[in-house]
């Protein structure tokens, strides 16, 4: 199955801003951040298709996810 | 109307004005944000302005807040800022606190405010911060930077808010998280030292740093909510994140839904 993956912020640097990527059925946010080489919990916001998502959402074809470091200066 | 209000008309009306001049606005953190947010809203003809900050300034302050000169180091931000804005418009009523916010004094430190501004420099104050806002009934206006980055969200009482802003690790027996997550998740650790995105409860402006723009951009942007919330004007972003990147020329609003 396809799916797309939306970075922002520092998760660009050496990824670019989005990623179609190809998954096994069954495959998880979790396993999206493992290929990308993000670790869990330098995720401030992820989003699946425009909603609050988890770690282990099983992802389906056409899915997107929108994952967002913390961003925390003031 | 007041000569000093005239360039605000026609944008704003003067019972908006008006409006403003009743409102009280409490502003948490007068480092980058803070510093340009008492400004705007000292300009602007907010009636009343609370400036919370335990910090003094240092050396490193100088590229990016605009409350710090070299004559100010060392010198408390809340205090500089209470200064200040009595130069800048005498009839603010203005009050500083060099204070640290904490949920035992927050409620305290901000009451009679309208309307929050969060303008703190770490993830676990922001969550203080959220949960006093609520107990107060007050919007709080969330505004961050980092490098390139920033990004500006409305929370309203009993809003998810940071909870989906700062997600902290899933507490599951199928994860591979460490132990210290876990037993955040689990009510365990004292929070902002273990369990919080990025490190020790900051984001990566503690990699990045933070320019002189970022502050100056994002601050114009919550003052721009909290007229708007007073207001009734335009849009706010309530329940929706606005994330902003300097480099790539982005603004891009997303909702912030539970799934």
């Amino acid at each position: 199955m396809t799916v797309t993956a939306r970075l922002f912020a520092t998760f660009r640097d050496g990824r670019g801003k989005e990623l179609v990527m190809d998954l096994a059925e069954g495959s998880t946010v979790c396993d999206v951040l493992k290929l990308l080489q993000i670790k869990p919990q330098d995720v401030a916001i992820l989003l699946c298709n425009g909603r609050d998502g988890g770690l282990q959402n099983a992802l389906k074809e056409g899915d997107r996810i929108s994952l967002f470091p913390p961003v925390g200066g003031g | 109307m007041l000569p000093r209000y005239a360039r605000n008309l026609e944008a704003l009306s003067v019972s908006d004005q008006a409006i403003l001049a009743g409102r009280t606005v409490a502003v948490v953190g007068c480092g980058g944000l803070g510093g340009y947010l008492l400004e705007y809203l000292g300009r602007l003809g907010i009636g009343g302005l609370i400036a919370i900050d335990g910090d003094c300034f240092d050396e490193t302050n100088l590229n990016r807040q605009l409350l710090c000169t070299e004559a100010d180091i060392g010198k408390a931000k809340a205090l500089v800022a209470a200064e200040r804005l009595g130069r800048v418009n005498g009839s603010v009523r203005m009050t500083g606190h060099a204070l640290r916010l904490t949920e035992l004094n927050g409620p305290s430190l901000l009451a009679g405010a309208d309307l929050v501004m969060d303008a703190c420099d770490n993830i676990p104050t922001r969550r203080s911060l959220q949960l006093i806002a609520a107990r107060l009934n007050v919007p709080l206006v969330h505004g961050a930077i980092a490098g390139w980055y920033g990004q500006v969200a409305t929370i309203l009482p009993g809003d998810p808010g940071f909870d989906l802003i700062y997600r902290q690790p899933e507490a599951s027996s199928k994860s591979n998280f460490s132990d210290a997550s876990a037993a955040f998740a689990a009510g365990l650790a004292e929070p902002g030292k273990q369990g919080e995105p990025g490190e020790r409860g900051r984001g990566i402006e503690n990699r990045l740093g933070n320019l002189s723009f970022g502050p100056a951009a994002v601050a114009a942007w919550q003052t721009a909510e909290a007229v708007k919330l007073f207001s009734g004007r335009g849009q706010t972003l309530h329940g929706r994140i606005m994330v902003m990147d300097f480099l790539e020329n982005e603004t891009e609003v997303f909702s912030l839904a539970s799934g």
